[in-house]
């Protein structure tokens, strides 16, 4: 198992944890690391420590963050350096969390992962329209069933 | 005609959205999701609105309950069907018009007036309780739950 973190200014990560908490209920080996108010002096420390701490209980820990060039960001690249199979990603999203938490059992390694958490990323900021009208035919009906 | 692939009935007042869309679906395996709601088959936004919601590869439906009822025998060995229904007096329905529904999982049904809280989020009233007892009495599996990852709750409490 990949274990994953999720850090953020402020309460980025408390609010993108309790909507993964509504969507997908209670995950294990996820825990988030706020960069926030009284803790922020802490904060390297603290994302160090839940970094290795998370290391010694995974194969290797993908680490969420919401901005690049941003402290979480900062402090999470420098922490990646010193200890093995720890990745980063910017721009966390909830799709890619979502679907992250949901595929990370199948036995992905930790830059799949990373690819991954990317693609599905990028893959969830669209701009849709809604239309009144039917739908173009659904593609998956290949004449049998209902 | 062999007994449509029926995975799982759940009840939910938002049909399809975040919860059912990326966890029970594919927690299931499921490769359609049939919404039997009578006021969703007749409005193409909202039947507009759910298809973007269902992920890559399932098919969706959007059929009334009667027609629910009058073709789910059609179904294709390869459907692999998750149900999504509004109340359990619409499962009702199809469960007594003969589609073989054996297990129900009540997901949410929001607080509304007249209605009381009995899990952490579903909201029944005494019209609702008499459905579920009905689908008991029928047979059919009450399953509390919100999503796969969280606890099943006791069904007892619906009729506490």
């Amino acid at each position: 198992m990949i274990g994953f973190i999720l850090t953020g200014h402020a309460q980025f990560s408390n609010g993108l944890a309790s909507a993964i908490d509504m969507v997908a209920g209670d995950q294990p080996a996820f825990q988030i690391v706020p960069f926030d108010g009284a803790q922020a002096a802490t904060y390297g420390d603290d994302l160090r420590g839940a970094i290795s701490a998370m290391r010694e209980e995974t194969d290797g820990v993908l680490v969420f963050v919401d901005l690049l060039g941003g402290t979480p960001f900062n402090q999470a690249m420098m922490i990646s350096q010193d200890i093995a199979d720890v990745e980063v990603v910017t721009g966390t999203n909830l799709p890619m969390l979502i679907e992250l938490l949901l595929t990370r059992g199948a036995g992905s390694t930790l830059a799949e992962l990373a690819d991954q958490a990317v693609a599905v990323g990028q893959a969830g900021i669209v701009h849709k329209k809604l239309e009144a009208a039917p739908a173009e035919g659904d593609d998956l009906d290949d004449g049998e069933g209902i | 005609m062999a007994e449509p692939n029926i995975l799982l009935t759940r009840i939910d007042n938002r049909l399809i959205h975040g919860q059912v869309a990326t966890q029970w679906n594919s927690t299931l395996g499921a490769n359609l999701i049939l919404v039997a709601n009578d006021e969703v088959s007749g409005n193409t936004m909202r039947q507009n609105l759910m298809k973007m919601a269902a992920p890559a590869g399932v098919a969706t439906r959007f059929f009334s309950l009667q027609h629910t009822i009058d073709i789910i025998s059609k179904a294709s060995p390869k459907q692999k069907i998750f149900i999504v229904a509004e109340t359990p007096q619409d499962v009702l329905t199809l469960v007594k018009g003969g589609v073989p529904i054996k297990k129900v999982n009540i997901g949410n049904m929001h607080m509304s007036e007249g209605k009381r809280q009995v899990a952490t989020t579903v909201a029944v009233d005494d019209a609702d309780v008499a459905a579920f007892k009905e689908l008991q009495d029928l047979g059919v599996e009450l399953e509390i739950r919100r999503v796969p990852s969280t606890p099943v709750e006791d069904s007892s409490k619906l009729f506490a």
